[in-house]
This record gives C-alpha cells, structure tokens and sequence, in this order.
C-alpha cells in the first residue's frame, strides 16, 4: 500500500475526505485486490481494537461492495466450482469484511473465509453431555476444547445450589454479585 | 516417427505428473514438521480471533518457552476480559467479574495448537496432505496446507502457515462440505518478540480474589479393557485407556481414547442409570453421541462427526 492510499484511508477513517475524494477512494480499492485484502486484515485488527476507526472502515468496505456488484463484468466474483470443497458461500456472510472477501475471492481459495457454522446450528448439549465434552477436552486437547472446560467450571461458580467439595470454605462476599 | 516422439512426450508429461504429486505429499510434509518446530520454539505476541459455534471471540496472547517450559498468558478483549496465565503445566485462569482465579493443570506442548499433527506418520492413511495456495494472512506471506480425510468419517484441516517460518498463522477444522467448524486465526502477529516478565503476569490486582484448586479427579491407567470395538473406522485405534473416579463419588468411568494419528474419540462407559438415555449433541466440531450398551451407559466424544461418533459408541461390546 502506497503512502498516498495510507494518507487518504486516515483521511476517510478520520471523516475528512470529501465525497468526491471518497468516491475516488472506494473505485481504486475496487479496482485493486491486494489493497482489498490488506484493508480486511486492517478492518479485522480494528474490529479487535473496537475502535471507531473499525466502524469507519466497514461503512468504506461496504461501499467498496456495493461498487463491485454494481460493476460486475471486470471485477465479477472469482468462483470455483471445481468441488464441494471450494463451493463459495456468497450471501450468508454478514460483516462487511466476510462479505467483501466472498465476494472478491482468492481466486479458488474463494471459501475460506466464509462465516464459521452458525450458532442455530447447534444443540444445546444437556449438562450430562457437557461432562463428557470437557472431560474429552482434558485428553484430546486444543484451545477450544479447554475453553468449554473453562467455561463449565465457571458456570458452576454462578450456581449457590452446588455443593463443591473441592471449594474453599469461606467465599468472600464478591462471591454473592451476580453478573 | 512422430508418434514415438508424441508418446515420449506423454510418458515424459505423465512422469513429471506423477513426480509432482508424490513431491507435494513430501513438500507438505516438511511444512508439517517445519510448522511443530515453530510452534515449539517460537515466541510470540499478538492477537488472534477463535470463531466457534457461530461466535467469535478476540484474544491477545503472548508466548513464550524457555528450559523447556511454556509461559504465556491469554486475555479475552470481550466481555469479562479473562485472562489466562500458563507457567508450565500450572494455568491460572483469572475471572475478574468474579474475582476468582481456577487453577487448572495442562499438559499439552501448545495451548493454541494441541489438536494439530506434530508428523505426518501414522497420517497418510487417513488422510491427504497438500499445499494448495499462497495468501496473506495477518499480514504476513503464508501457504495453505489442507489435511483432507479420506472418507466421510472425520474433519480436515486447513493450516495457513508463515512462508518464513511455518509458524501456524491461522487454522480451521472443516468436515466434508467444506463448512467451517472451527476456526482460530491471527489478525496481528510478531514472531520471535521479546516478551517480558510483566508480559506474563495478570494486569488484574488479585488479592482478594478467590482460588479454586483443578478439579480431584483420580485417573488410573489400566493395561487391558473388557470392552471392545471390532467395527472401529478404518484407522482409528487406542491410544489411551484408564478408570476415573470423580472426588467424593464411588462409581468409576472407563475412558478409552481412539486416535486415528489426528482425530481423537473418547469413549467413556459407567453403569447405567435408572435415567439414562439415548443423547446427542454438538460444540464446535466436537459431537457426542451417548446410549446405553449392555446395561451400560456408553458416550463417545470427538471432533469427528456425528455419524463417527454414534457408529463408534454403537459398536461397543462387553465379551462375556
């Protein structure tokens, strides 16, 4: 990314370009897929950070998406569909920076940035069930799996009803908040 | 003539072919190898998004190993913001809007990337390895490693590994369609960062705090098991099995641990309950299937899907 792109992404984060520069903006990222990916990695840090300059960049690349589908012919979604595997998911995407990803494509990796399954998707196991899946996670590890671990024991110190052996005797008062 | 010349070239196209297959099993690898030895030996800092059941989930983390002990520390950048601090096998999990601290005993070598292969032995079997693209991930240069199951009855992978290092920049677990189960992936990243003592320690204030020890769970090894699978899928064999019993309680589980080189099933079986029942669930890309067998109540848990499972727990005997 040239310093020049840099100077008006912060002009546009920081609300100070025109609407004719803006526009200008939004057809010169349109047209450049690699600046595309490199603002969705920035979009992305931001969206971490929760500051406004993520808000700023989703209204840019949302604007960037409108321009892509407005125009289809030269900037026209890469689509494989050479398998099951590569089958894009254009249209479940919801945040601008999935969506813009989907759509623009890299090349026949067109998917891999599709939304992970989504919640309603899922049982809500029953908390026998729950037991096996952290105690599975205890063996067959990875980040998720301690995490469920985590969050059931977490779960367990909300609940004044169960009795656990293990707990220290007296809870100090910090124990009663509810959150 | 000039089909003897055709029929070289041919047979020249079709062994450059075939080389190249054969190369790409052994190019992807030695990305493999090359990724456990950047997991090992890399110290990081950055921050990384874990997408799971439709949620997604920032955290920074920080990493880093020396004498053969891992140190970190991760911090949710949402909701209650907990932190998680590792000092070997002693984890320190900090719930500031609780003002507790649980104490949990790990023993995996990463806490990130436990669940991928340290080899590809034991793999190939089961699965097909390649490398299929470059992208940037994190703003760094990567390749995509895709590890495909061979059959319908377990998840793959994706690894989008640094092209400098190997170092895993971003990972997801997919099943056959190509749906993404599970996904944890850096937005920022230094590799090979300086990280400091105050790095590695909670920015909370925790007197005051209340500590809960790990769970008391006694797990004892065992040699032999009476139950048996003759109809596992093709790979899978055991690779642990033991008794637990829960602190405070008499009833014991056996819990054997089928692993087919990547993807691993657990299979816990006690005495049935007047209550027991047929049950089925899902959490990422793990499932569960439990159901009684033989005046037993079996359950397998793992991250394969739903049809491994419920075939696996089904086919459990007791020999009489």
């Amino acid at each position: 990314m040239n310093d020049q792109i840099k100077m008006q992404l912060s002009a546009f984060v920081d609300g100070e370009l025109s609407d004719a520069e803006s526009e200008l903006l939004v057809r010169r990222i349109s047209r450049d897929a690699e600046l595309r990916n490199q603002i969705a990695e920035y979009q992305a840090i931001g969206r971490v950070m929760r500051g406004e300059y993520s808000v700023r960049l989703d209204g840019l690349l949302e604007r960037v998406n409108d321009s892509l589908q407005s125009e289809t012919p030269v900037h026209a979604p890469v689509v494989s569909r050479q398998s099951a595997m590569f089958r894009p998911l254009v249209g479940v995407a919801s945040a601008a920076a999935v969506a813009l990803v989907a759509l623009v494509g890299f090349g026949q990796l067109s998917d891999v940035d599709a939304p992970v399954t989504a919640a309603d998707q899922y049982t809500v196991p029953s908390p026998e069930l729950l037991d096996y899946h952290a105690r599975h996670g205890e063996l067959a590890t990875g980040l998720n799996n301690r995490l469920v671990t985590l969050q059931l024991r977490e779960e367990a110190l909300e609940d004044p009803e169960q009795e656990d052996p293990d707990e220290p005797e007296d809870e100090p008062a910090e124990q009663e908040v509810t959150n | 003539m000039i089909r003897g010349a055709l029929g070289g070239r041919a047979c020249l196209l079709l062994a450059g072919a075939l080389f190249s297959v054969g190369a790409h099993a052994e190019e992807a690898a030695q990305w493999l190898e090359k990724m456990a030895q950047a997991i090992e030996d890399t110290a990081y800092h950055g921050v990384l998004l874990r997408e799971q059941n439709g949620r997604s989930e920032a955290l920074e983390i920080f990493h880093t190993r020396s004498d053969g002990v891992v140190r970190e520390r991760l911090v949710s950048q949402e909701g209650s913001g907990f932190e998680i601090i590792r000092n070997g096998d002693e984890v320190h999990c900090v719930l500031p809007d609780k003002r507790a601290v649980l104490i949990e005993a790990w023993d995996e070598y990463s806490t990130l990337f436990a669940s991928l292969p340290a080899s590809s032995d034991g793999l190939v079997d089961s699965y097909e390895l390649k490398i299929r693209g470059k992208q940037r991930i994190a703003g760094r240069k990567a390749l995509l490693m895709s590890i495909d199951p061979r059959d319908d009855l377990r998840f793959g992978h994706r690894v989008w590994l640094d092209a400098e290092t190997g170092f895993p920049l971003k990972t997801q677990l997919v099943d056959r369609n190509g749906s993404i189960l599970e996904q944890i992936r850096f937005a920022d990243i230094t590799l090979n960062a300086t990280i400091s003592k105050e790095d590695l320690q909670s920015s909370h204030d925790l007197s005051g705090f209340t500590w809960y020890p790990a769970k008391k769970e006694r797990r004892t090894r065992i040699s032999s098991v009476s139950w048996q699978n003759n109809q596992l899928p093709a790979g899978f064999v055991i690779e642990s099995k033991h008794t637990a019993s829960l602190g405070g309680s008499d009833s014991k589980v056996t819990h054997i641990v089928y692993s087919d080189g990547l993807s691993k099933v657990s299979v816990f079986i006690e005495t049935a309950k007047s209550t027991s029942r047929t049950m089925r669930s899902r959490v990422g890309g793990s499932h569960s299937f439990s159901t009684v067998v033989d005046g037993h109540q079996v359950t397998a848990v793992g991250e394969v899907p739903a049809a491994t499972v419920e075939k696996i727990a089904l086919s459990m005997r007791l020999p009489r």
